[in-house]
């Protein structure tokens, strides 16, 4: 409230600056004649004084004059200028341009500014600040608890420390929290990948050795798992092999089958690297089905839609969706990866057998790419998953 | 809410400043009294609002309100309060809203004091002034807006940049540029003259008391700068001719030439259109030197944050502000009418030559800064352009100027008698030279060149003393009478005296400083003795000391001469534990004689048992003559800038009538 | 003709804002400066190999007497650059198989063998040039800087600042690969 006042009052006293002059015609505006003349005068008896004091010769002083005088005549000689202090309208002018100049300042603060935002001194934060020193201290008991516990504590609990210290952005710490897991029976990939991003991190997103070897060992447990696929993609591409990262984030992502949440992420990193590689885009909609657009899927709206129906509903119209892809499929069987994804798409719907004819397809088409295609595995697999050949 | 209220008031001061780059201009075309005045008023609303925002920027600064974006980036909480404020100009926005804000203080300071100068041409220099407000307003709000916001703000400023804890290398550079602002006046003179169509004789008196101004700021600025460099950042040296200082110098060299041919202007109504160019290239050379701090074309020790974006956009403002106003020149220049005719022996020709020289200097320093940019444009190689490049060009052509600044005042106008002017300076000459033999044979040999400039350092002072002694009668008539001479003489005559004598006194200390300057770098342990220029430097060892937030290492040195003891001196290798920063802060002995100077730093080896320390030691003859004759200067443009002439105007409330008539005789 | 020279301030003007728009290019570097040393020798120095590391360490004779286009790079751990740089000169490497030579400057041995150990190590040899002696001997404005040596030991090629980038990178390899071809067809004419 304060803050509108005094833009409204500033605003004011810019709009009374402007209109200031029409108070009244105050003094006579200096008139250019009137004040040449006075400094030539001036100049007259300064070099009358000089001459006086002897400074110049009597000779030197006539010939000063004189130009002095015949500087005087020119100026008498020339054109009068307008007389300004006779002239006396513009004043509707002025008055528009006033009201004009908040208005317009008003403009580009709304553009530029952040109207509303309030300061914050560092000396009032002391909320945030005691908020941020509790967190740490409960960090800082939590790992001291950790230590000190003679079985080496529990996983669960160093995950919680390695993820706080990630979110608090203190990467070193949060790596050695999860370096005390990698040694553990226990260890998931999810947990090594976590590791792995911590390692990451720390170095600014380059992926060092240490940090490719936790990537291999988290996908050594689990091949599936998104971070380790996207991270072994990131030390893929920085690696030179970015053709390869580009394969391996394409296949995770024909295999999720349904909309995860970090098939986002993929599409854009897959996008990023095959932008270098000069590869056509990807959209999410072309791997989850739910999300593709009318002519191939659904549009967003009813993708929206959809996330409102009941279970039936919901059904059906993915069974819909997923027709829709089978006919698309009959006219252009040549498309491997959308094979893959109806294959995917049956599999979640529990049509094994559909599901397993879907991937025979996709494996004819597949027949020439070499062994080390993500999607070869993907369809081995998938296959194996759905009653073998 | 502070830092969007100095948001809002940046944008009423672009609104103003539109304002005021329109109508008072119009209003003096077509003679409409009302927009003519309204310049005071919205001049006053620029430096207000202006002020207000540099104002909020500040206070966020000082609370480290990290929600800004240029507070989160330039500073931290940790830093100490006079930190936090200088950030506020040390970083690239904040510098530039203090730049528009002496902008538009010149701007205001024409409307409160310039109401002698007539209406219109007051009316036009104040649009023209607003031009370049919006111009620079403009580039602030749309490349580099200082209160940009973060939300949400980040838990703490940036990390702790050794660079911003270097106070020095923050207030250096604003020193050197915010006293070249200053020409932005007389360049908005100019060009309201030139789009008059009108100079004259009085043109040129109206205009001399802001070319006075800002000449005066920028000779403090560069001297302040320079003293900055030698005293506080222990650089050991007040010159470098790096291209941040050389863009503070042009605009000073021009400057100079401009305050002179002025005076040609105002008495004889001649070099009309050379005043006018040189009233631009002088503020074209200050855009110049923004640009080039600015942009980071070139490399230098100071060079802000880069950004191509600010660089075209600030690149396309040079365009039109010199492009803009020397076309305007080329179309009206060549109908400006001759002055007065001079014979070549006259003040006019000294005074020319004077122009002459100081435009060559310039435009050596200007090739020796852009040189490397050309070079590299043309042939792709990459050298950079140092000191001794600089000193070849630069000192040959200042020697003969200051050899003519000695003989130039004893010249009339018109015609002058270069026999009569022999005839009294003829002792001069002889007694230069001879102290000039004398410093030889005392230096054994020193270098030629040296010794020459001394020579003519000498010249100049003393023939500076012999023409205030001549227009005094001192000696020549009772001392009751030089007395009043003395009192009657205007006070510009002085501050000629002053700046002169001044220029002579502070060429001692460049002259002694560069070429008998001597220098030792050692590795020292406890007890070891190094003599330097007749002094015997003993290193006693170091100190643990506990400062209030540092702790440093410091080195006690007692110097004697010849067995005497001189002083004892204490330099220190400081540590910041927070910033885990070091700095050397220098111990220096000044006399007028010379300074001498010791920084210690980091022991050679870290192994505990040979804690050797590096230890520098500079002794620098006369260096304290330059503060000294930069003083000189300084008083001396104030001198000149209190002369009652300065103020002349018509008297007020007078009918037209007298003034039309002819004075009498 | 007098008018003609009226318009002599604008035309210097528009040449001088010519040169200072070039200047302007993003992609130029003001601070890239060429170094005393290119077609010249390589400084006289010798290193103590990095204590614990385990590679060893080299000087002149080493760089006179490689018998092929040796890249040097001064490297440190407390530079962050170089960090970056690291994963670019590992892939040089690996994929050109250039021998590289590391002079880490002014750095402690127990944190550059950590950082190596951490990041992996792409060097041939690694000398310890603790007080920068070395560095100064070299010219170095900075850390990182890349230097490519001729088989002579002649320095033919230096880098200033990290080889971050596809331009970078591209420009560097080019250099690299000029240096190697005048190598081959030198030996070739022997």
């Amino acid at each position: 409230m304060a803050f509108w006042f005094i833009l409204v009052a500033l605003g004011l006293l810019a709009l009374l600056l402007v209109i200031l002059p029409l108070r009244g015609a105050a003094e006579p505006l200096a008139d250019r004649r009137d004040g040449a003349m006075a400094i030539y005068s001036d100049q007259l008896r300064e070099v009358e004084g000089e001459a006086r004091r002897g400074v110049i010769s009597a000779d030197e002083a006539r010939g000063a004059t004189l130009e002095i005088k015949q500087r005087m005549l020119a100026l008498n000689r020339s054109q009068v200028g307008p007389d300004y202090n006779a002239a006396a309208g513009g004043r509707k002018t002025l008055v528009l341009v006033a009201v004009l100049v908040p208005v317009l300042a008003g403009g580009i603060y709304f553009s530029l500014g952040s109207p509303g935002t309030e300061s914050l001194a560092f000396a009032d934060r002391q909320d945030e600040q005691a908020d941020a020193a509790e967190v740490d201290n409960l960090t800082a008991r939590l790992e001291q608890r950790l230590m000190d516990d003679p079985q080496g504590g529990p996983s669960e609990g160093w995950v919680l420390l390695g993820r706080t210290y990630m979110r608090m952005g203190r990467f070193e710490d949060a790596a050695n929290a999860f370096a005390t897991l990698a040694g553990r029976e226990d260890v998931t990939a999810d947990i090594l990948s976590q590791y792995a991003e911590a390692l990451i991190s720390l170095e600014n997103g380059v992926v060092t050795p240490r940090a490719s070897q936790v990537i291999d060992r988290a996908r050594e447990l689990d091949p599936r798992n998104p971070a380790g696929v996207f991270y072994k993609a990131v030390a893929l591409d920085q690696q030179g092999k970015s053709e390869a990262a580009h394969a391996l984030l394409i296949a995770r992502l024909n295999a999720a089958g349904a909309l995860q949440p970090w098939m986002e992420i993929f599409v854009d990193q897959a996008n990023r690297i095959g932008m270098t590689l000069g590869k056509s885009m990807v959209e999410l909609a072309s791997f989850a089905p739910e999300v593709s657009a009318p002519a191939s899927g659904p549009s967003a709206a009813e993708v929206v839609a959809a996330s409102d129906m009941s279970e039936s509903d919901r059904a059906a119209f993915v069974r819909s969706m997923v027709e829709r892809l089978a006919t698309r499929l009959e006219t252009e069987p040549g498309d491997l990866d959308g094979w893959l994804r109806l294959a995917n798409a049956y599999g979640v719907l529990g049509e094994t057998e559909k599901s397993r004819n879907a991937f025979l397809r996709a494996r004819d088409l597949a027949a020439d790419l070499s062994a080390e295609d993500p999607r070869v595995s993907a369809i081995a697999a998938g296959i194996a998953k759905a009653g073998g050949e | 809410m502070i830092p969007e209220i100095g948001q809002f008031a940046l944008a009423l001061a672009l609104v103003l400043a539109l304002v005021q780059s329109v109508l008072p201009i119009v209003g003096a075309a077509r003679g409409n009294k009302l927009w003519m005045q309204s310049a005071w008023a919205t001049s006053l609303g620029l430096v207000l609002f202006v002020g207000t925002a540099f104002a909020a920027l500040i206070r966020s600064f000082i609370v480290s309100d990290f929600t800004v974006a240029n507070v989160a980036e330039n500073s931290n909480s940790l830093q100490p309060l006079f930190f936090k404020i200088a950030a506020a100009w040390g970083s690239h926005e904040g510098s530039l809203v203090l730049w528009v804000l002496i902008l538009t203080i010149f701007g205001l300071s024409v409307s409160l004091f310039g109401t002698n100068i007539p209406a219109a041409l007051r009316a036009r220099t104040l649009s023209v002034q607003a031009w370049i407000v919006v111009g620079f307003l403009s580039f602030l709000l749309l490349t580099s807006n200082p209160f940009d916001r973060l939300i949400p703000p980040p838990a703490d400023g940036s990390d702790l940049n050794p660079l911003l804890q270097d106070i020095g290398i923050i207030i250096h550079p604003p020193l050197l540029y915010l006293g070249y602002v200053g020409f932005s006046i007389v360049f908005s003179f100019a060009v309201a003259a030139l789009i008059e169509g009108r100079v004259d004789e009085a043109w040129a008196r109206w205009v001399r008391p802001w070319t006075l101004a800002a000449w005066t700021s920028l000779t403090a600025g560069i001297a302040l700068g320079s003293w900055w460099a030698y005293y506080e950042l222990g650089w050991g040296g007040w010159w470098f001719w790096d291209p941040v200082e050389n863009v503070s110098f042009m605009p000073w060299l021009l400057g100079t030439a401009l305050l002179h041919s002025a005076i040609v202007t105002e008495k004889r109504g001649a070099f009309k259109s050379w005043t006018i160019l040189l009233a631009i290239l002088t503020f074209s050379l200050s855009l110049l030197g923004t640009f080039i701090v600015r942009s980071g074309i070139l490399t230098s020790v100071h060079a802000f944050a880069v950004d191509p974006a600010r660089g075209i956009y600030m690149l396309g403002l040079l365009a039109i502000a010199i492009g803009g106003s020397l076309a305007l020149y080329a179309w009206r220049a060549p109908d400006m009418e001759g002055g007065g005719l001079f014979a070549p022996i006259s003040r006019e020709a000294g005074l020319l030559i004077n122009n002459i020289l100081l435009t060559v200097a310039t435009g050596i320093v200007l090739f020796g800064t852009l040189y490397p940019l050309f070079l590299e444009a043309v042939t792709g190689d990459k050298i950079s352009v140092g000191a001794p490049f600089f000193n070849a060009g630069f000192i040959p052509v200042m020697l003969p100027l200051v050899l003519l600044t000695g003989i130039g005042p004893f010249l009339s106008w018109k015609r002058a008698d270069l026999m009569g002017v022999g005839q009294r300076l003829k002792a001069i000459a002889v007694v230069s030279t001879l102290i000039a033999l004398g410093i030889w044979y005392l230096t054994t040999g020193g270098p030629a060149l040296a010794i020459l400039a001394l020579g003519i350092a000498v010249w100049l002072l003393l023939t500076t003393l012999k023409e205030w002694g001549l227009r005094i009668k001192l000696f020549k008539a009772p001392f009751a009478e030089s007395l009043r001479r003395l009192r009657s003489l205007p006070r510009a005559s002085h501050g000629m005296t002053l700046a002169h004598a001044g220029l002579a006194i502070a060429m001692f200390g460049f002259i002694g400083s560069s070429a008998w300057k001597t220098e030792q770098i050692v590795f020292v342990t406890p007890g070891v003795s190094v003599s330097i220029a007749g002094f015997d430097v003993t290193f006693e060892g170091t100190q643990r000391v506990q400062g209030p937030n540092y702790v440093a290492d410091r080195g006690t040195l007692t110097v004697t001469r010849d067995g005497a003891p001189v002083t004892t001196m204490y330099p220190e290798r400081r540590f910041y534990p927070v910033t885990r920063t070091g700095t050397t802060e220098s111990a220096i002995r000044e006399t007028l004689a010379g300074d001498l100077y010791a920084t210690i730093s980091v022991p050679a080896s870290d192994g505990a048992a040979e804690r050797a320390w590096t230890l520098r030691i500079l002794y620098e003859p006369l260096v304290s003559f330059i503060w000294i004759g930069a003083t000189m200067l300084l008083l001396g443009g104030l001198m000149s800038l209190s002369d009652r002439r300065l103020r002349v105007g018509a008297p007020r409330r007078k009918a037209r009538a007298p003034a039309n008539a002819t004075p009498a005789e | 003709m007098k008018r003609i020279l009226f318009f002599l301030p604008v035309l210097l003007v528009v040449l001088t804002g010519g040169f200072l728009l070039w200047g302007l290019d993003a992609d130029r570097n003001p601070s890239a400066i060429p170094s005393v040393l290119i077609s010249q020798p390589v400084p006289q120095f010798d290193l103590p190999p990095v204590e614990g590391l385990g590679l060893p360490g080299f000087g002149s004779v080493e760089l006179e007497q490689a018998g092929e286009v040796v890249l040097v790079n001064v490297f440190a751990s407390w530079c962050v650059p170089c960090r970056a740089e690291h994963a670019v000169l590992t892939r040089m490497v690996r994929e050109t198989g250039v021998v590289l030579m590391g002079l880490n400057y002014k750095d402690k041995p127990a944190d550059i063998t950590a950082w190596l150990d951490n990041l992996g190590n792409p060097y041939d040899r690694v000398g310890s040039d603790l007080d920068g002696r070395a560095g100064i001997e070299w010219g170095i404005s900075g850390v990182p800087e890349t230097f490519i040596i001729g088989a002579d030991g002649l320095v033919l090629y230096r880098y200033v600042g990290p080889i971050i980038g596809p331009k970078a990178e591209a420009e560097f390899l080019t250099a690299l690969e000029q240096a190697q071809q005048a190598q081959a067809e030198a030996e070739a004419g022997v």
